[in-house]
């Protein structure tokens, strides 16, 4: 019995110790483990950069860089939870469009100028994608069947006031015609309805594409953002053609606001080295995720353009501005 | 009896949701119909089942319990749902592996097991919970 | 066949072997404790196996994909909670047979049909990929609609001994559902001001409160004199021992057409894209009762459901599979993140894959034949070993029970949030249970219901208000007529009994 007790009470202490020890803080920065929030899901493209950059910025601070998944609400509740974390250094998020669009979806009192923005890394452009046997081969051809046709077209999106629809929109606006919208959950449902002959065409990005063009399937009819995509170098842009659509997903890292500056300094330098290192840029590259740096202030500068745009368009996506 | 006031709690419920359905604003897309008609359905489904549970059990005194239970099977629950409400209040404060001994000892008191082999399971159960879910799983613990 | 050689060297590689092992025991962890996912695991190695050879690295993932979905009927089988969403159906006929004293046999059951519908699934992929490919895109929103309404009037097979409290339950469900951001405008609903609340409530929480804690709460309610407290084995009824495991020649007989149908539906259900083996569970079980002769037994400890449930679940991953290599689409949530590794290690799933990497394709169909095998023994010996879990005394278990379900709660989107909803759901569970509501339809409502919703809207913008669309379309108007003999089956026979009285 006796034994049984000392044995108790050694557990206990060592279950103390270890908790203690687990809970120790520093000094200088960066002292601890860096928390790094990741708006999505693991497998998906904020997934994979995110968890690149953590793998190669952790080399250049010396501490580890832990990255954490926290969903839901297009993103909103885990740059809620970062934008309320303190702004010491040691929470920092990945901060993908919805940055600029989850206060005008209404989701969220969200926007750009909530965070210290770090840098941005890539970009995906939109691609309007149709099936290789539709009457259109061309954009041309398709934009004359638009006309001709108002709202006979069903294009798919990812969602209601997602970035992919928003792509469509400006599309519609851009040819000057009506299309019949059918919104899915998630990029990858509305492609497969693309292919089962269920809808005409899907406003998304090139890669959830590729694998239907490259069997022939799918044909892809232009790409909808400003410069011509790596994964399809033969695809013309639409500004190319003379039409004025730039509408792109991107994403990029950001701090709660009020950092202090030789922390920020110390963050920006390390991740810019990481988006140079070769742990990063091979990650990039082999996902077919296009890279495309701004410094922090053309960043900030840059989401906050984006924000001012989507405060006009999404409004007008949802139905929900006034009349 | 439990069946009426289920049948009723049942159709307060539904009411409740036809009420927050009919505030919801009506949608722009033509043919997608308007985001309170499921909302509607379930709705009245709700109130006509609740309706259809009370009256079937009206005459029936007695309500189909499982078994028949103490009070002082009643208090025990209700200390341990105390408990947990708790330990979930201190998430993130402290330390993970000294709040969930401490919740895991309470609750093997609760339920009336012996002092010694409950602080000796609750220390192997915290421990292995931590290193099974921060070291494998990667999941981070406060 | 050289490539057909090359994926044999390695498959037949010890090191492939080694690593296959390692992620069917991780698999066995994940599915085992509530709250882990098959998705979650699979997502957290893609990163860590990037650096290992494709094979081994694919060894690892298919290794803990196809065992977490097995392992999960473990949970669901000895204390009623599903360890994975893909157990549900387990706990419909896997309880009552642990109640019934039959846990042996209830595991050993889970073991051979999971590696048999495993291997059914692999083998209708490297045999026919393409036409199931093809076949799967034939469902649009509404064939989708269709099939989920089928799914859902299962919630009378389902209700136990009142129909009217089962459709509660149900509707309970699908109210629940009705929270977060509608499917089609985006417009909130339900959710109160909340944002933890747009994204809809969380399924894995809520799943995990209702069984977890709802039945640990309930059977700290049962009368019982607390001097036997420490001694009796929990589940209630059960015997000191587990009882044999192995199926004799007659049960299996008995549950082969059970299988096949659960198997069947299985790769089908796997290769739709977007639904994953959650619903491969619930539909091969009612598809399996349908055909069944002992139907009535469905619910109460029947060998055909178990095994139809549990064959149905693990083909499903066959078919999700093939769908995501033949087409480039995820079949479910875990080819979503595969896809991502399957890019990492340069290889863009499609049709031009088997062209141009038949070695890569090979392998990972060596791959998910050889997993099939290798859990069937390790699973036998683990079931084993993790049933003397029930046997441990009830405070130690039921503690257990609880901290693992609010920390897997907690673990799945590193939410507090979702731990409070897996403590509400607990309550709820719990009454549920003492006043005889099933929790079945809740859970059929939580998953088919926004299905359901979505593309009948869908369907309706497609066709543009034209209700017709979902009777001109064949599996659509099949799949329909099924559910309103479903609906109307029981009154029918009813009549018949009394007319013949």
């Amino acid at each position: 019995m006796k034994k049984i007790f000392r044995m108790v009470v050694c557990l206990m202490v060592m279950t103390l110790l270890f908790g203690l020890f687990v809970s120790t803080a520093g000094a200088a920065y960066p002292e601890k483990e860096i928390l790094l929030i990741i708006q999505a899901a693991p497998g998906g493209v904020s997934d994979a950069v995110g968890r690149a950059m953590a793998a190669a910025a952790q080399e250049f601070l010396g501490v580890p860089i832990t990255p954490t998944n926290i969903t839901g609400a297009a993103g909103a509740i885990a740059m809620g939870k970062l934008k309320s974390s303190p702004p010491d250094g040691y929470t920092v998020g990945y901060v993908p469009v919805e940055l600029s669009m989850v206060k005008a979806l209404g989701y969220a009192d969200i926007s750009p100028d909530d965070f210290d923005l770090i840098m941005r890394t890539n970009i995906v452009p939109a691609a309007l994608t149709v099936r290789a046997d539709a009457p259109y081969k061309t954009f041309e051809e398709f934009v004359q069947y638009a006309k001709n046709n108002p709202g006979a077209i069903l294009v798919g999106t990812s969602g209601t006031g997602s970035i992919w629809h928003i792509a469509g929109l400006a599309l519609e606006e851009a040819i000057g015609t009506q299309f019949t919208f059918v919104p899915f959950d998630g990029a990858a449902p509305s492609v497969a309805a693309l292919l089962g002959k269920h809808i005409n065409a899907v406003t998304c990005s090139p890669s959830e594409v590729l694998s239907g063009v490259q069997a022939g399937e799918l044909n892809i009819l232009a790409v909808l953002g400003a410069e011509r995509t790596q994964l399809f170098p033969d695809v013309p842009t639409a500004q190319e053609l003379g039409y004025d659509i730039n509408v792109m997903a991107w994403g990029g890292f950001a701090l709660p606001k009020g950092v202090p500056k030789e922390v920020y300094d110390k963050i920006a330098d390390a991740f810019y080295k990481a988006f140079q290192s070769e742990t990063f840029t091979k990650v990039m590259k082999e996902r077919g995720i296009q890279m495309a740096y701004l410094d922090g202030p053309a960043f900030a500068e840059f989401a906050k353009q984006q924000f001012e745009l989507y405060m006009e368009l999404i409004p007008k996506a949802l139905g929900t501005k006034k009349e | 009896m439990a069946e009426v006031i289920f049948g009723i709690v049942t159709v307060i419920l539904g009411s409740f949701i036809l009420w927050e359905a009919s505030r919801l604003p009506r949608g722009v897309l033509t043919y997608a119909l308007d985001p309170a008609l499921f909302p509607r359905i379930i709705a009245v489904g709700l109130i006509a089942l609740g309706i259809l549970l009370s009256l079937t059990h009206l005459r029936h005194k007695k309500s189909e319990t499982s078994n028949s239970t103490s009070v002082l099977h009643m208090v025990r629950l209700l200390l341990l749902i105390g408990s947990t409400v708790g330990y979930i209040l201190f998430w993130d404060r402290g330390s993970f592996l000294i709040n969930t001994f401490l919740y895991l000892f309470v609750a093997h008191l609760i339920t009336r097991y012996k002092p010694l082999p409950s602080a000796l399971s609750s220390i192997v159960v915290t421990l292995c919970t931590y290193l099974l879910f921060t070291q494998v799983f990667r999941v981070r613990l406060f | 066949m050289p490539e057909f050689l090359v994926a044999l060297t390695h498959i037949l590689e010890p090191g492939v072997f080694l690593y296959l092992v390692l992620g069917t025991l991780l698999g066995l962890a994940v599915g085992t404790l509530p709250g882990l996912t098959a998705t979650m695991a699979v997502a957290i190695l893609t990163p860590l196996t990037f650096w290992l050879p494709y094979e081994r690295g694919l060894a690892v993932l298919v290794g803990v994909w196809n065992s977490a979905i097995f392992s999960g009927g473990i949970s669901a089988i000895l204390i009623n909670i599903p360890g994975t969403p893909a157990s549900i159906a387990s706990t419909f006929d896997g309880y009552p047979l642990t109640q019934q004293g039959k846990a042996g046999l209830a595991l050993g059951i889970n073991v051979l049909y999971s590696a048999i519908g495993g291997l059914f699934g692999a083998v209708i992929f490297m045999l026919a990929a393409f036409p199931l490919a093809r076949f799967a895109l034939s469902f649009g929103p509404a064939e989708y609609f269709a099939l989920g309404l089928f799914g859902l009037s299962m919630m009378i097979a389902v209700s136990g001994t009142s129909i009217i409290k089962g459709l509660i339950a149900g509707f309970v469900g699908l109210a629940l559902s009705l929270v977060g951001l509608d499917p089609m405008l985006a417009t909130p609903r339900f959710h109160f001001g909340n944002p933890n609340l747009l994204g809809g409530i969380s399924f894995i929480p809520l799943m995990i409160g209702l069984f977890g804690l709802g039945e640990v709460f309930h059977q700290m309610t049962l009368s019982m004199p607390f001097e036997e407290r420490e001694k009796t084995p929990v589940g209630t009824l059960v015997g000191k021992k587990l009882g044999r495991m192995l199926v004799n020649a007659r049960e299996f007989l008995q549950t082969l057409p059970a299988t096949l149908v659960g198997s069947i539906t299985g790769v089908i259900i796997g290769a739709i894209p977007g639904t994953g083996a959650d619903i491969a569970s619930l539909l091969g079980w009612e598809f399996s009762r349908r055909i069944s002769r002992e139907k009535e037994k469905f619910g109460k400890g029947s060998i055909e459901g178990l095994a139809s449930t549990c064959a149905a679940n693990n083909a499903c991953l066959g078919g999700a599979l093939t769908t995501m290599m033949a087409l480039g689409i995820p079949g479910d949530a875990v080819t979503a993140v595969l896809i991502g590794s399957f890019i990492m290690y340069g290889v863009q799933p499609g049709p031009a894959m088997f062209r141009d990497r038949a070695d890569f394709v090979f392998t990972v169909i060596g791959l998910m034949i050889l997993v099939n095998i290798v859990f069937l023994v390790i699973g036998f010996f683990f079931s084993r070993f993790v049933g003397g879990f029930i046997l441990l005394p009830k405070p130690i278990m039921w503690s257990t029970i609880i901290i693992l379900s609010l920390v897997g709660s907690f673990s799945l989107n590193n939410r507090v949030f979702d731990v409070w909803v897996a403590l509400l759901s607990g309550i709820m569970g719990f009454l549920f249970r003492r006043y005889r509501f099933p929790l079945g339809p809740i859970i059929l409502a939580l998953i088919l219901g926004p299905m359901v919703e979505r593309n009948f809207r869908t369907a309706l913008i497609i066709s543009r208000g034209n209700p017709g669309i979902f009777f001109v379309k064949p599996i659509s108007l099949v799949l329909l007529v099924g559910t309103a003999l479903s609906l109307f089956s029981p009154i029918l026979l009813r009549r018949k009994k009394e007319e013949s009285v």
